[in-house]
């Protein structure tokens, strides 16, 4: 290969640049001065094209002047200068043809070769011939237009052409200009600054490159061009053995080739250096001392600058170590080969890169994956990521792996179908030359199978482990020496140890205290566990007694179960247990109960006897069997069928007594109470009512059997004494009062008048004396309750009317008459109208004898609010005594004796009249005014037969009534004011006896009291209030402006809520008031009832009657305007309403402050987010009246029993 | 018959006899025939052919229940009014001597001024309702 010096290129290089930009230079300067020249010549035919214009121009106006004013003379002239300017026209336009090639002058010579056609006519034309009409001129003039217009067009070309050659001279000149200044800059920059670099480094590296050739382990041989060697290095004489001199001159095959050596390569290695080609190829060769060595050989051929060839240069290397590396390699490669091949069929494989994407994978390895190969190589491991493991998983694998370690672990990977499986994985990194992993072998085995029995059994025990666990009985496991191995998590509850406290005891540990249920010790030996596993048997139902650390006793019931192995050696055994403490607590609570029950059973009086549902006794005491006289049967063979036949053959009207009891049977829920006789004269009560648990189930029925024998035969007595001593009374009270009668009236003869008046007074006092024991009778009747009401609808206005006319006979007596004053025509109430015309008469009949002679008797008939009708009795006699006021409905009572004897009265009048109008639901009380008169009402609740409803006692007006006792009218009409303001209704007393007045007409919540009166004692007032059982509770606010001092020296007895001195303060009256109210309203609670069957509102109303206020609201919204108006303690709901559910309610009595409980009549059982909002739910139908009431007591907070005392 | 003239009374209590007598008779101007029985009542009673009976209730042998009962029997006697005259007021016993066919029930004592007026009242009443 023929080299050139760099710097010869180098060299050669700049020259022909220069010679190329020299040749540019002088182009551009040719370009220059051609194109310059040719400006020039453009110039030169624009002034001609110019001169060739106006000389045409100037022909037209010759030829012109000729026609128009040309004399002789002066024609011949002008057609000499026409010749002369024609033929001028006709050489310049030869001339600029030879000058220039351009197209467009050629283009005009016909033009202008016509235009002179035309003027040489016209020159030519006789004189006398030129004028104005003539041909040529009008061609000529016709002609020179287009010939000036292609003459300019020629002028514009040529203009152009000119700017063009012009900008193409200054570009050529700027052209030159840089050229030459870059042929400066260049040869300064590029020719001088390399060639003296590169100089000196191919000196340097000359000498490098024999330093190199001299120790290099290398051998290097240079030989001529025949391969006679010229020169060998070090480097050879260490490989071969043979030094410099022994080997110049020589060819090297001859010496070191030898029997191993490929003939082949060596025909090669001629043949290159026949051809003067390099070669490079491996070979063997042999030392001085005959050993063979492979080399790798490197010859090159050298040329001079001439490229003929002068030597060779053959670089060697001694290769033998590599070769024998690369025999084991192959041999290591062989057997790794057959180990992969081995794995390949076994293993699934994969070789990653440094990221961990694929580079290989086996068939295996696909077949798992579902993946095809081509669809793995490339891809990312991360595609089998199963989300089994967690990241934590993954780094450990990398952070493994990337230190080069060997990483082995169980993967769930997820193939491509999306199912999982499991593969035991050995990752190996394989390190590359910088330590550095460069691939990562993967070798996995699959394990999914195994996996899935793993899990199988793992889920298997948890489940058993959870079950245990979660088992509420405690579970212990002892092994063959007796020591508890293991227990869960009930098993420590209930013993109170812990599992490390359990773990390793026995059964003989003295901590366990145990006992047999007689209290005597358990022994260790005899515990059931313990028995289970010397004996082998399964131990039932043991019941222990162990003692908790605590001290704690506990009850607990055992089984135990040996373990067996598969001979049947024991060799543990299990107990589970659990606590029945609170089963036996409550077993002996229920036993002493049932024992207390029996007891009280078998002392009662009553003969008792318990019937099951399907018609068994279940209990009777000894009292029911005497009674009976069943004490012959044994109980336990008695069927209720056998005693009921024995019984039934006891009684009088058996077929009577066996309905009522198939009646009772058939209901359960009802309550049944009936007398019956005996044949043999005695007289049962009998009672019957269900036996229904708290949670509504029917149990059976109990019977009471109450010998009343006794008691009716005294009552029989009694209701013959009373009415023999009427019949005793009446008969000698019948002559008496007759023969007076006939006296006084004259029948057998005039009387002397002191006999008359005698006779008269006998007469009275034989009336009164009849009336009496009327009157006594009544009230007997009454307080024993046998007093019969016949309720029905009576026309108040006729019974009124009626009665008037009753007594008017009686009101002229006293020269008093009666007048009906207002009425309410056929308005209805339900009442006994012979009852309620017996408390007209008596209200009338005592009206007309307090009046004055002459006076006059108001009866009225009026509405009251809440639907009350109200009947006046107005008299103006001398009003009723003020300290006979509080007492006037009670039993003779009269103002006083003198008066009664002067009225006639019994003096129980008043008294059986309030009885009767309460019997009514009624309500009866008075207005007097000493002097002015007095007014007695009784209020009645209108009957409305259409509307069906039952009108229910009264409901009172919901403001809470004050009494206030003040004498200042002012201070009187302050606290009245006050106490309106804060929502109170109010009356005031100006007088204390006022006050008893009205504390007697009106139920107060409170009263306020002024301790200063003239003439009276409050102190007294107070003890008096105390006294009187419907005053008993009131609280008294004590307002007065000796309140501090009396405090001090009267708060002991507790008698007053609170002392307010004078100026009142106002917040501290109402906060007293409040709590005031607050106190007697739970006496008197106030119940909310939505019920929209005004039936069972009846019904229940009366059955609170006794505890509570009750309002009903027949719907929602009736019930909403309640709850926002009054305040209640409690709600009774019904679930179905007319407007809705009563559950929408609950919002609403929730706001209440305080929150108010709520029963609910439900028609089937309540979701459990409603029921937990309702205090108690209870079912129409299966809910009797007791329960109604047990259940609103409890509510209330109160017990049945002490508002019974309460309201007494 | 147009008008109350002929009163059998039957009552066994002596003082009451004369004073009912002197007062149907004095006052209201009947024929009284005193029984001390129902016994002799109803010896005389159709004979006497009251236009009115007044019976006392509780008498010894035979009561006036039985009495009333007994003197139905007899066909002039049918439909004399009866008025039962008793101490004891029960309303119970008034309810069940109008059902046994009693005009009226009047309470002892009664006022002898006014018997005579309330005994026509009844006649009247039982007059009118039987035609």
């Amino acid at each position: 290969m023929r080299m050139t010096s760099p710097i010869q290129r180098l060299t050669l290089t700049y020259i022909v640049s220069f010679v190329l930009i020299l040749g540019l230079v002088i182009s551009g300067y040719w370009l220059l001065v051609t194109f310059s020249s040719r400006l020039a010549q453009n110039d030169a035919l624009l002034e001609v094209t110019h001169q060739q214009q106006i000389r045409a121009q100037q022909v037209v106006l010759i030829a012109n002047e000729l026609v128009l004013f040309a004399d002789g003379q002066r024609a011949t002239a002008l057609r000499a200068e026409l010749r002369t300017l024609r033929s001028d026209i006709q050489r310049t336009h030869r001339q600029m043809l030879a000058t220039s090639s351009s197209p467009s002058i050629k283009q005009i010579t016909p033009t202008l070769e016509r235009f002179l056609q035309y003027v040489t006519q016209f020159i030519e034309t006789p004189s006398q011939q030129l004028n104005r009409d003539n041909l040529d001129l009008r061609a000529m003039q016709t002609n020179l237009a287009a010939l000036q217009s292609d003459l300019n067009a020629i002028s514009n070309l040529l203009l152009t052409e000119s700017q063009r050659l012009r900008d193409q001279i200054a570009l050529i000149q700027s052209s030159i200009l840089a050229i030459i200044m870059l042929l400066v800059i260049g040869s300064g920059v590029f020719v001088l600054r390399p060639f003296t670099r590169r100089a000196r480094r191919e000196a340097e590296q000359l000498q490098m490159l024999s330093l190199v050739a001299r120790f290099t382990d290398n051998a290097v041989i240079i030989t001529d061009r025949e391969g006679h060697i010229e020169w060998v290095n070090e480097g050879f004489t260490r490989i071969s053995g043979y030094t410099l001199d022994e080997v110049v001159g020589r060819k090297p095959g001859h010496f070191l080739q030898g029997p191993e050596t490929d003939p082949e390569t060596v025909k090669l290695m001629s043949q290159a250096i026949h051809n003067g080609e390099s070669i490079q190829t491996e070979i063997v060769n042999y030392t001085k001392d005959g050993r063979p060595y492979w080399l790798a050989i490197n010859i090159s051929p050298v040329y001079d600058h001439q490229h003929n060839l002068i030597r060779f240069i053959a670089i060697e290397s001694d290769i033998t170590h590599q070769k024998e590396m690369e025999r084991m390699l192959r041999a290591a490669l062989k057997e790794s080969r057959d180990v992969m091949n081995a794995l390949d069929q076994s293993a699934i494989l994969s070789i990653a890169d440094p990221e961990g994407r694929i580079l290989e994978v086996n068939e295996r390895f696909c077949t798992i994956t579902g993946y095809s190969a081509d669809e793995l190589i490339g891809q990312d491991h991360r595609i089998f990521k199963s989300g089994v493991h967690p990241p934590e998983f993954f780094a450990d694998l990398w952070q493994t792996i990337k230190a080069g370690r060997i990483w082995r672990n169980e993967i769930c990977n997820r193939a491509k179908d999306g199912h999982l499986f499991w593969v035991d994985t050995t990752i190996v990194p394989v390190i590359g030359e910088d330590g550095q992993p460069e691939r990562y072998l993967a070798v996995r085995f699959d394990i999914t199978a195994r996996k899935k029995s793993e899990e199988q059994l793992r889920a298997s025990e948890t489940r058993y482990r959870s079950v245990i666990t979660a088992m509420s009985e405690g579970i212990v496991v002892m092994n063959k020496s007796g020591i508890i191995e293991t227990c869960n998590a009930s098993a420590e509850h209930i013993l109170g140890l812990s599992y490390d406290q359990l773990i390793g005891r026995t059964s003989f540990d003295p901590r366990w205290q145990a006992i047999r249920e007689d209290g005597s010790p358990f022994p260790g030996e005899e515990h059931p566990i313990m028995v289970s596993l010397t004996t082998g048997q399964p131990q039932q139902d043991v019941i222990m007694g162990i003692h908790k650390p605590n001290g704690e006793l506990t009850w607990i019931s055992i089984n135990s179960q040996p373990l067996c192995d598969d001979h049947g050696q024991v060799y543990a055994a299990v107990a589970s247990f659990h606590d029945i403490t609170a089963r036996r607590n409550a077993e002996r609570e229920l036993r002493f109960q049932k024992t207390l029950l029996e007891c009280q059973t078998e002392a009662s009086p009553d003969g008792v006897l318990v019937v099951s549902p399907d018609r068994r006794w279940l209990y009777a005491n000894r009292r029911f069997l005497e009674m009976w006289h069943l004490t012959e049967l044994p109980v336990h063979a008695t069927t209720c069928a056998v005693s009921m036949e024995k019984m039934l053959a006891q009684v009088c009207e058996p077929e009577r007594v066996r309905n009522e009891i198939e009646e009772l049977y058939a209901n359960p829920q009802l309550t049944g109470k009936a007398e019956i006789e005996l044949k043999d004269g005695r007289t049962f009560e009998r009672y019957s009512a269900p036996v229904i648990s708290a949670e509504g189930e029917y149990y059976g029925r109990v019977w009471f059997f109450r010998d009343v024998t006794e008691r009716r035969a005294i009552e029989r007595m009694k209701n013959e004494f009373v009415a023999v001593v009427s019949h005793e009374l009446r008969t000698p009270l019948t002559s008496i009062r007759g023969s007076l009668g006939l006296l006084a009236g004259g029948v057998v003869g005039e009387l002397p008048p002191r006999a008359a008046s005698m006779i008269d007074i006998a007469l009275k006092n034989s009336e009164r004396l009849i009336r009496l024991i009327n009157d006594i009778l009544d009230i007997e009747k009454i307080e024993s309750g046998k007093m019969v009401f016949k309720f029905q609808p009576v026309v108040l206005d006729e019974l009124v009317r009626q009665t008037i006319e009753a007594n008017r006979g009686f009101a002229q007596q006293y020269n008093v008459t009666l007048e009906l004053t207002a009425t309410l025509p056929g308005v209805q109430v339900y009442a006994d109208p012979d009852r309620i015309t017996q408390v007209f008469t008596n209200l009338i009949s005592n009206a007309i004898k307090f009046s004055p002679p002459g006076g006059k008797v108001e009866i009225a008939i009026g509405r009251e609010p809440h639907g009350r009708l109200r009947v006046t009795v107005t008299d103006y006699g001398p009003g009723i005594p003020v300290e006979f006021r509080s007492r006037i409905f009670q039993k003779f009572a009269q103002a006083d004796s003198s008066n009664t004897r002067q009225q006639g009265g019994t003096g129980l009048g008043l008294s059986i009249s309030r009885a009767i109008v309460e019997r009514h639901g009624g309500q009866i009380g008075f207005v007097t005014a000493t002097g002015v008169g007095t007014t007695f009402y009784v209020d009645l609740a209108e009957y409305r037969p259409h509307t069906a409803t039952i009108s229910l006692p009264p409901a009172q007006s919901h403001a809470p009534r004050i009494l206030i006792c003040e004498d200042d009218p002012d201070i009187a009409a302050l606290l009245a004011l006050i106490l309106q303001q804060a929502g109170y209704a109010t009356d005031v007393a100006y007088s204390l006896a006022e006050a008893r007045n009205l504390l007697n007409q009106h139920e107060y919540r409170a009263l306020t009291l002024d301790l200063i009166w003239p003439n009276e004692d409050s102190r007294a007032f107070i003890r008096e209030i105390r006294q009187q059982s419907h005053t008993r509770h009131l609280p008294i606010v004590v307002v007065s402006a000796r309140a501090g001092e009396e405090q001090m020296l009267n708060n002991a007895d507790g008698d007053v809520v609170d002392w307010l001195s004078k100026p009142i303060d106002q917040q501290r009256l109402l906060t007293a008031l409040r709590r005031a109210v607050q106190r007697t309203r739970a006496t008197r609670p106030h119940i909310l009832h939505v019920e929209d069957d005004g039936d069972v509102a009846a019904i229940i109303g009366l059955l609170l009657d006794e505890i509570a206020d009750v309002t009903t609201a027949s719907t929602i919204s009736e019930a909403q305007t309640l709850l926002k108006e009054q305040s209640f303690d409690l709600v009774i709901l019904d679930q179905i309403l007319p407007d809705g559910n009563g559950i929408e309610l609950l919002p609403l009595i929730e706001q209440q402050q305080p929150p108010l409980p709520i029963i609910l009549f439900s028609v089937r059982d309540l979701e459990p987010e409603i029921a937990s909002r309702v205090a108690v739910t209870m079912v129409k139908s299966r809910t009797t009246n007791t329960e109604l009431i047990t259940a609103v007591s409890r509510l209330l907070d109160q017990t049945p029993k002490t508002i019974k005392e309460e309201s007494l | 018959m147009t008008s109350l003239q002929k009163i059998l009374f039957v009552e066994d209590d002596p003082d009451i006899q004369m004073v009912a007598q002197l007062a149907l008779e004095a006052v209201g101007g009947y024929t009284v025939q005193m029984c001390s029985s129902g016994k002799e009542a109803l010896a005389v009673a159709e004979q006497f052919a009251p236009d009115l009976i007044l019976l006392d209730v509780m008498m010894p042998g035979m009561d006036g229940p039985t009495t009333l009962i007994e003197l139905r029997k007899k066909p002039s006697l049918t439909q004399t009014p009866v008025v039962f005259m008793t101490a004891r007021v029960q309303r119970h016993e008034i309810e069940q001597y109008l059902a046994m066919g009693a005009a009226d029930v009047i309470s002892k004592p009664f006022d002898p001024m006014t018997l005579s007026a309330q005994v026509a009242d009844i006649w009247v009443k039982a007059h009118e309702t039987r035609s």
